[in-house]
């Protein structure tokens, strides 16, 4: 027996909701493709980035030619398909939560993906920013490589965003066994 | 399980179809159908109460216990 389906006017309230959070979720899988490519194409952008915002000195020496740059984009790929990853996972939860799918298990197994996907971005931001750095000073002369390791905000941010999508899935879950019981009431 | 559902017997005896039993009470076709094989963890009383209205009955004569061997070793 399948849990109690929601009142009409509940379910149009989640299902607009819905098609608000899936589109958002398209805009940001999209942003996710783009975004690395437009930044790693453009070596002013590359180097605005790296020396504004990952903390490199501004006199420290980077190759921007399309090589070195062909090795920062793929460095900073599996930050990017990591975040895909976790808004695919909230795309396919709405889709559920639209057609009335609230308590079930298919729906927490979106949402631990999900969760699991931003744990997982929590290391891998850093560590690509690593990569990407020493991919930008991997053709200059030895005693200029660097080896660039720094952890900020957003990574905490992710891992612990991602611990709590994580314990909010498990206690679904045990929503779900609930409601699920109390469906085999009648 | 020891807890017998004779609601067949009542619908039977009242000449009412499960369809009908159901809207009257406001639960499914589908559910009333379980609750008469006996194939639900519980009824509700409010469920319970409906459909004793519904056919002018007590619970007593919906509902029937008939300990299985296993129940008669536990007692």
């Amino acid at each position: 027996m399948s849990p109690t389906p929601l009142p009409r006017t509940s379910l149009q309230r989640v299902r607009t909701l819905a098609r608000w959070v899936r589109a958002l979720c398209l805009l940001g899988m999209a942003l996710c493709i783009t975004a690395p490519l437009l930044m790693w194409g453009q070596p002013e952008l590359v180097a605005d980035v790296v020396h504004r915002h990952w903390g490199i000195a501004e006199t420290s020496p980077l190759r921007l030619d399309a090589q070195a740059r062909l090795l920062g984009l793929l460095a900073s790929l599996a930050p990017a398909l990591l975040l895909g990853l976790a808004l695919h996972q909230v795309w396919a939860l709405f889709g559920r939560y639209a057609r009335g799918d609230i308590w079930c298990a298919q729906s927490i197994t979106h949402l631990r993906r999900a969760a699991l996907a931003l744990t997982a971005l929590a290391p891998a931001l850093p560590l690509s920013k690593t990569l990407a750095v020493l991919a930008l000073t991997l053709g200059n002369p030895p005693g200029q490589r660097m080896l660039h390791f720094g952890l900020g905000l957003q990574d905490l941010l992710a891992l612990l965003l991602g611990l709590m999508l994580l314990a909010v899935a498990t206690v679904m879950a045990e929503a779900v066994r609930m409601a699920e019981e109390n469906a085999e009431f009648v | 399980m020891p807890i017998v559902v004779t609601l067949d017997l009542m619908l039977a005896r009242r000449k009412m179809r499960s369809r009908e039993l159901a809207e009257r009470i406001g639960i499914t076709e589908a559910n009333l159908s379980l609750l008469k094989s006996g194939k639900v963890r519980g009824v509700r009383f409010e469920t319970l109460a409906a459909i004793c209205a519904a056919l002018d009955c007590q619970p007593g004569e919906l509902l029937a216990y008939q300990p299985g061997p296993e129940d008669e070793r536990d007692t």
